[in-house]
């Protein structure tokens, strides 16, 4: 898009008008969970396992109920005489709340402490003892399905070993034959680390139940707060929770990326024991609480091969992965999709066949597989794809560059029928690239790192051409918990002309009070600022699958399009019969009716909405507004080039990036400032994994990443200066031919880097190294001479 | 945490007297920083009492020593040790073979070779002081139980009160004695992260 539609006063799309919901959040006005205060509200604390894996013998309470301001202690015996012990995941399994028998991963929780304050709750659970009797422990996933390997989920049916589930896409069959006809197969192992999203907000919420109406209200950090009304009303119907009397609020959250998508047992219990003793209950997580027990993300063991031809066309693609679930799999994933979107390993290439497998493990480690600032498992996909490609160029000799450049999939083949079934919507991935490499200076990079080289100074370029896949999703194949991920829109305009929306999303700092009212302007032209935005309580809000995975612009963006047309069909009617004309011979430009060749004879949006509530036609209901649930035709498809320049420092092992470029295209743009903004952040959480971020276990399954001090955000002294710029090439079937955003960063800058830092040290003969690339790693392998391992 | 110890030092005792005092649970906790002899159990199995502290984190474990077999003739010990914090908040296990040489000269070398197993709070948040840790207690140990072998043990008993805790760093019943292994092994190279 070129050029705006709408002034910048009305502000629709095209215009980077300022965040209306930094007015409040600059101020330090937000209302977090942890701010809202209720009457009589009590607090709880949890007790969590110091072991991996091991029975519960005894929990002695005595002395924490002694303690002064201790109201209550919560074991997993008492939920059980309400079967709440145990609740579903979103991913079909099953996971404990508060255990009966025995622990399965450090820091689970094993007790929750009420107390009359914050400070009597942490003493409280330092007081109850607990006495363990150690088990074995399966940490390495490699090791889960040996026979010898203990099963850590004896109480499910039928559960004999810790494997889970098989999953697989592509043609094996086709796949092994070209293989078989290609010159070059190349093979890696590729680890993508457990990581966190390490949200500044931590999750927490304040329950209350009213035993006098029975109804229940909760405060909740939560990305999808309709899906978990629904899970609530589904595990505690027997106890008399119906889903008419609850309500969740999703107030404003610090950072959600995919992290409290999950409903945590920390949630349940308050819940619980704000039903059981009718008091408003507090639970806010610690900052370890929230690193140690919380959904991971990742955690993918890829064993990549590919194979090519001498001249670099690009054959075959086979993937066979295992995926460390954890105690549970308590991914987020849409149900048919166990391994997330993960198929898309293809990438921005076109190869003639691909097979992937993917196959899940229970370990004695912390649910989950949550999809950290990603599309369901895309990061990994992407992060496989990018690096096999690159191993084909350094095998064959030819530039990173060129060898993508021979095998993008061309801008007149979409849309795009991948090798494992998804229909890419449209892509120019050729523009991007060049543009990032004219940006950049490509060549000149390569002769500064021929100089370089020489003087035997370490710099690497290296590239990622990523393609996402997000807006789950279509109907047909998208649900979560059978629960379709259709997203909604409600407008109601008011007589004055200004209006609410009300979406089934939550914003998590994304800006959609702003983005949706620019969406509003741009189809009804109400300026963005006489449109209120309203997210996150389900007495108010349509119904919604919530915000991650990029979806919100895709699916709920959409609906507000189709809603803004559907009150623009009424107001049709409405000025029609204002101007005493029929529809036939009115016209629309931004925020007027005008008859055809008559532009002076015209009336406003503003004008019809006041005449909707004071002077309807007969016949026609009164009032403007418009509800629209949107079911997405297909995902969109955002992709982008990014090159990054690093040095590295040959005595230490710092891998410094010197430059980042990132050219991204997502489509029509709504707000190029809150784009750029986003992925600034996403870079800067792609850097993070690529060199500092993990959470790693010992042998015994001891959290070795459970702090800050061991678990390395960057801040900003690590974070480089991002140079973003964009290629737009809009979506055929989103109604305003945008895609989503937030993710491509995150999933594109890791490989960026890994790519550049291996090339920094292909004449070492290096060929891969596993993320985080610490200057341990770095250091070892140059003092190895090119050994990586 | 997984930790491999393997620690020689010199007594200047007769090794008779040095293997009657090793293999006697009783004394030996005496040597131990903050490690207090409880009750025999029988069957060659002891119960001990040990207030540990590691920067931050204080706990009291609960253990159990178990000598799994004594070799009177070639002087060799094996010891099983676990030890459970009493609030549930880890434990520790270990397996150790200790050998007492006859140096001949009077003087009798000790060898001891530990694996220690840590779980819980202690792994996690103590493994960078772990290795002080454990050098500073054995060094205590090693004090002590020389001065009373060597017959001057006027002052060397270790005062099993709390803040000999604090200062002296005891640590899990003779379970962590001295943990540097993997600590140490990651600093050096010799095992692969990746």
């Amino acid at each position: 898009m070129s050029k705006c539609k709408t002034s910048f006063e009305v502000g629709g799309m095209g215009h980077s008008v300022k965040r209306k919901e930094d007015a409040r959040f600059i101020r330090g006005q937000g209302n977090y969970v942890d701010d809202v205060v209720r009457p009589g509200m009590v607090f709880m604390d949890i007790v969590r396992s110091p072991y991996a894996h091991a029975k519960i013998k005894s929990i002695n309470t005595e002395k924490a109920l002694a303690h002064p301001g201790v109201a209550a202690v919560i074991t997993g015996e008492t939920l059980k005489e309400y079967n709440l012990h145990m609740m579903p995941t979103l991913m079909s399994d099953t996971q404990m709340v508060l255990p009966i028998d025995k622990v399965c991963y450090q820091s689970q929780e094993v007790a929750a402490v009420i107390a009359t304050d914050r400070y009597s709750a942490a003493d409280g659970i330092e007081l109850v003892e607990v006495e363990y009797e150690p088990l074995p422990v399966v940490v390495d996933p490699h090791k889960a399905t040996d026979p010898d390997a203990p099963i850590i989920r004896d109480d499910k049916e039928g559960q004999e070993s810790n494997h889970i589930w098989h999953w697989e896409e592509g043609d094996k069959e086709g796949t092994e034959e070209v293989f078989k006809n290609s010159d070059v197969v190349i093979k890696e192992k590729i680890y993508i680390p457990r990581i966190h999203v390490a949200s500044i907000e931590t999750c927490g919420c304040v329950s209350e139940f009213d035993k006098a109406t029975g109804q229940l209200t909760v405060w909740m950090t939560t990305q999808a707060p309709h899906a978990i009304r629904t899970v609530l009303a589904l595990v505690a119907g027997h106890v008399g929770l119906q889903e008419d009397k609850i309500r969740v609020i999703s107030p404003d959250i610090g950072g959600g990326f995919g992290g409290k998508v999950p409903v945590y047992p920390g949630y349940v219990i308050a819940i619980a024991a704000s039903v059981v003793t009718g008091l408003p209950v507090k639970w806010i997580e610690d900052r370890r609480e929230n690193l140690q027990a919380d959904s991971f993300a990742r955690d993918y063991h890829m064993d990549c091969e590919i194979a090519a031809d001498k001249d670099g066309t690009l054959n075959g693609l086979r993937i066979k992965t295992l995926a460390d679930n954890g105690y549970a799999d308590a991914a987020a994933n849409p149900s048919k999709y166990p391994a997330g979107m993960f198929s898309i390993c293809t990438g921005s290439y076109n190869f003639k066949n691909a097979f992937v497998e993917v196959d899940g493990v229970y370990t004695n480690k912390p649910p989950g597989g949550v999809a950290y600032r990603c599309s369901f498992r895309v990061t990994e996909a992407v992060h496989a794809i990018e690096r096999m490609v690159d191993l084909v160029a350094d095998e064959i000799m030819m530039d990173a560059a060129e060898l993508r450049m021979k095998n993008f999939i061309p801008k007149d083949a979409f849309p795009y029928k991948s090798p494992t079934g998804w229909e890419y919507d449209s892509g120019d991935y050729h523009k991007a690239l060049k543009l990032a490499m004219d940006n950049i200076g490509y060549e000149d990079l390569l002769k500064e790192q021929a100089e370089k080289r020489e003087k035997g100074e370490l710099m690497g370029i290296g590239i990622c051409s990523f393609t996402e896949v997000v807006g789950a999703g279509p109907s047909k194949d998208f649900d979560i918990l059978g629960i379709k991920m259709f997203d909604s829109s409600e407008i109601r305009i008011h007589p004055t002309g200004k209006a609410i929306a009300r979406f089934g999303t939550k914003s998590q700092g994304q800006g959609h009070e702003t983005t949706y009212a620019q969406i509003i302007a741009e189809e009804l032209g109400i300026p963005y600022t006489d449109v209120s935005v309203e997210e996150g309580d389900t007495d108010t809000a349509p119904y919604g699958l919530g915000t991650y995975a990029s979806r919100s612009t895709p699916t709920a963006g959409a609906a507000a399009a189709m809603a803004c047309r559907k009150i623009k069909e009424k107001a049709k009617k409405i000025a029609a019969h204002l101007l005493e004309t029929s529809e036939e011979d009115l016209e629309w430009e931004v925020g007027k009716f005008s008859v055809k060749g008559v532009p002076d004879k015209a009336v406003t949006i503003q004008d019809i909405a006041f005449a909707a509530y004071t002077n309807h036609p007969q016949g026609l209901e009164a009032g403007l507004e418009a509800t629209h649930y949107y079911d997405p035709p297909n995902l969109t498809f955002p992709f982008g080039s990014y090159i990054a320049v690093v040095d590295i420092d040959s005595g230490t092992g710092e891998v410094s990036v010197r430059r980042f470029m990132a050219v991204d295209d997502c489509g029509n743009i709504i707000n190029p400032m809150i784009v750029e903004g986003q992925i600034h952040g996403g870079l800067t959480q792609g850097l993070a994994p690529a060199l500092f971020e993990e959470i790693s276990y010992d042998d015994e399954g001891n959290i070795t990443g459970g702090s800050f001090m061991e678990y390395l955000v960057p801040t900003a002294v690590e974070t480089p200066h991002w140079e973003t710029d964009k290629t737009i090439t809009p979506s055929p079937h989103h109604p305003i031919g945008a895609k989503g955003v937030g993710e491509s960063p995150t999933v594109g800058a890791p490989p960026a880097i890994v790519n550049a830092v291996v090339d920094a040290l292909s004449h070492l003969g290096v060929k891969h190294i596993d993320i985080p690339i610490t200057p341990e790693k770095v250091w070892k392998v140059i003092n190895n001479k090119g050994d990586a391992a | 945490m997984k930790v491999k110890l393997e620690k020689t030092f010199s007594v200047s005792a007769p090794s008779r007297d040095v293997w009657d005092f090793m293999t006697d649970v009783k004394k030996v906790s005496t040597c131990i920083p903050g490690a207090q002899y409880v009750e025999d159990l029988g069957d060659n199995k002891h119960s001990v009492l040990l207030v540990v502290k590691v920067g931050p984190i204080k706990s009291t474990y609960r253990g159990e020593v178990f000598i799994r077999s004594k070799d009177e003739e070639k002087q060799i010990i094996e010891i099983d040790g676990k030890g459970t914090d009493t609030k549930g908040k880890g434990g520790a296990n270990m397996e150790l073979i200790g050998s007492i040489i006859d140096k001949g000269d009077g003087s009798t070398e000790v060898v001891g070779d530990s694996t220690v197993t840590i779980q819980g709070m202690l792994a996690q948040f103590g493994s960078r002081m772990v290795e002080d840790v454990s050098n500073q207690l054995f060094l205590q140990f090693t004090k002590s139980l020389s001065s009373k072998l060597e017959g001057n043990d006027s002052d060397s008993t270790i005062k099993n009160d709390d803040e000999n805790s604090l200062s002296g760093v005891a640590v899990a019943s003779a379970a962590l004695k001295g943990v540097s292994g993997r600590l140490m092994d990651k600093i050096r190279g010799g095992k692969d992260t990746e």
